[in-house]
């Protein structure tokens, strides 16, 4: 009997010890019910006063320079300029609720593409562990995401709290982020409302 | 210091452990969780990973988590956790340190009618723990893979009422964010936790009886565990005092280190000749004679 429990508790050691070299790889974040958080409120609540009546945004500029998927230099502002608004996704190879909303992101993306919308919007992915290559290739194929993705830059966490992922921001055309942002991960046409919401803000419409 | 009855000292250290693994007070008004260091330790218990208060990650998510992930890796940390916590003090960390189970145990407090559940629903009722570990734990996360080879914490994801309401709940009250991705599917685990707190009225520990997977898995172990309780058959006097008082239905003159016994010691405080003892292989309290009835 006692030899019983030693060997078992030496496997729990030894189970023990050959997993603590990666503690950090183990231990996602735990999927809750409510999958996900952003930003502080406060500063978002602002935002939606001012924005009660004109395109007037005063907020931060999101201006971040990084690269994207294929090591070319990328800069957000530069690229929120091109479009009237820009959907801004950030997600993980290892994140379950952002991979599933993906496809979805890609057949508006397709929709807008075709320029036969009033306003030009643009889908932008930022990938934050594209370090992961072969994990990322792997969803994109999944995903048959095709939209521009560029790999996170610190800096970012100056315009969105990603304690929960997916989360998204939305950028007019001057880089301002409007509304507040989208926590959790949706279908297409809850994504064309919050869209359609947001062009509102800035007095347009899709 | 006055002596204080078994009882009194389990719901002081209940209170003190779900202080100290739930320390990120300031979480719970922020609506943030803790995402430090201590993150990566397993603590003994279900306690919610995305509790604000939450120091530690819950063993049960974990290994759910590391299964889910893509290509399905295995945690042996985890899993050298959870059988090191199994060995050691087995359901002593259910009975004494786990908060889900301290709520648990005051929702029984609530002056109502109780249930009685008739031994042949109760038995094989209590096997349902099992399967919510093997399946939804083990078999759903390692097995239901979407195209890129990922999968869901099927437990956390669909059922853990410790989940909703330790993180869940919380995180939404004081969490505008976390408020507006709030869908149907926190109605239905909203539900299934009030299915589940109703049942802890109505039954002591319904959770931990029937459903609990961390607990299942501490039960497989309950044989072999080194904190082990031992009735001396010399001094026992058959009364059936101790059957009689144990809310998990377990006979501990029968069965002493039984699979259901969350080592509370209520059956110790009331044997009227100090028969039930508890012991280590290091030391071992108040009984005396050898003799193992088991």
């Amino acid at each position: 009997m006692n030899k019983i429990v030693l060997s078992f508790l030496l496997a729990a050691l030894l189970l023990f010890s050959v997993g603590c070299g990666d503690v950090k790889e183990e231990i996602p974040p735990v999927e809750t019910p409510a999958a996900s958080e952003t930003p502080e409120t406060g500063s978002v609540e602002e935002q939606e006063e001012t924005t009660v009546e004109l395109p007037q945004l005063d907020g931060p500029v999101f201006d971040a320079e990084t690269v994207n998927l294929d090591g070319e230099t990328f800069n957000v502002l530069g690229f929120a300029r091109e479009h009237d608004l820009t959907v801004v996704n950030f997600w993980a190879t290892w994140c379950g609720p952002c991979v599933s909303e993906m496809p979805g992101l890609q057949s508006l993306h397709a929709r807008f593409e075709k320029g036969e919308d009033q306003s030009s919007v643009a889908i932008l992915g930022v990938c934050l562990d594209a370090e992961n290559a072969g994990d990322v290739k792997a969803v994109l194929e999944y995903t048959g995401a095709a939209y521009p993705n560029i790999v996170f830059a610190q800096e970012m966490l100056e315009y969105v709290d990603l304690m929960y992922i997916p989360a998204t921001v939305f950028l007019d055309k001057d880089g301002h982020i409007v509304g507040d942002p989208v926590v959790g991960a949706m279908d297409e046409s809850l994504w064309l409302s919050e869209i359609e919401k947001r062009l509102g803000l800035l007095g347009l419409s899709l | 210091m006055k002596k204080l009855s078994i009882s009194m000292k389990r719901r002081l250290v209940q209170f003190l452990s779900a202080l100290a693994i739930n320390l990120n007070l300031p979480g719970f008004i922020n609506g943030n969780i803790y995402t430090g260091q201590l993150k990566g330790i397993c603590v003994p218990v279900l306690n919610c990973y995305s509790c604000p208060g939450a120091l530690g990650a819950c063993p049960i998510g974990a290994l759910q988590s590391s299964f889910a992930a893509r290509g399905g890796k295995v945690a042996y940390y985890v899993l050298g956790s959870m059988l090191l916590f199994a060995l050691t003090l087995g359901r002593f960390f259910c009975g004494w340190l786990c908060p889900f189970g301290a709520l648990q145990g005051l929702l029984h407090k609530i002056p109502v009618k109780k249930a009685k559940i008739p031994n042949s629903v109760d038995r094989p009722m209590r096997y349902l723990k099992y399967v919510m570990l093997f399946v939804m734990v083990i078999a759903l996360p390692l097995l239901v893979r979407n195209g890129v080879d990922m999968s869901q914490p099927f437990f956390c994801k669909w059922i853990c009422p410790a989940g909703t309401l330790e993180g869940g709940v919380p995180l939404a009250i004081a969490n505008g964010a976390v408020r507006s991705a709030l869908g149907g599917q926190f109605i239905l685990k909203l539900s299934i936790a009030l299915l589940i707190v109703t049942a802890c009225v109505l039954i002591y520990r319904a959770f931990c009886k029937y459903l609990c997977p961390l607990g299942a898995f501490y039960a497989l172990f309950a044989k072999l565990s080194l904190y082990r309780f031992k009735v001396d058959a010399h001094a026992c006097i058959g009364c059936g005092k101790c059957a009689a008082v144990c809310k998990m239905g377990v006979d501990p003159v029968k069965t002493p280190n039984s699979a259901e016994c969350i080592r509370c010691g209520d059956c110790i405080g009331a044997c009227p000749v100090n028969a039930i003892g508890r012991e280590t292989p290091f030391c071992s309290r108040k009984n005396t004679k050898k003799e193992n009835v088991e």
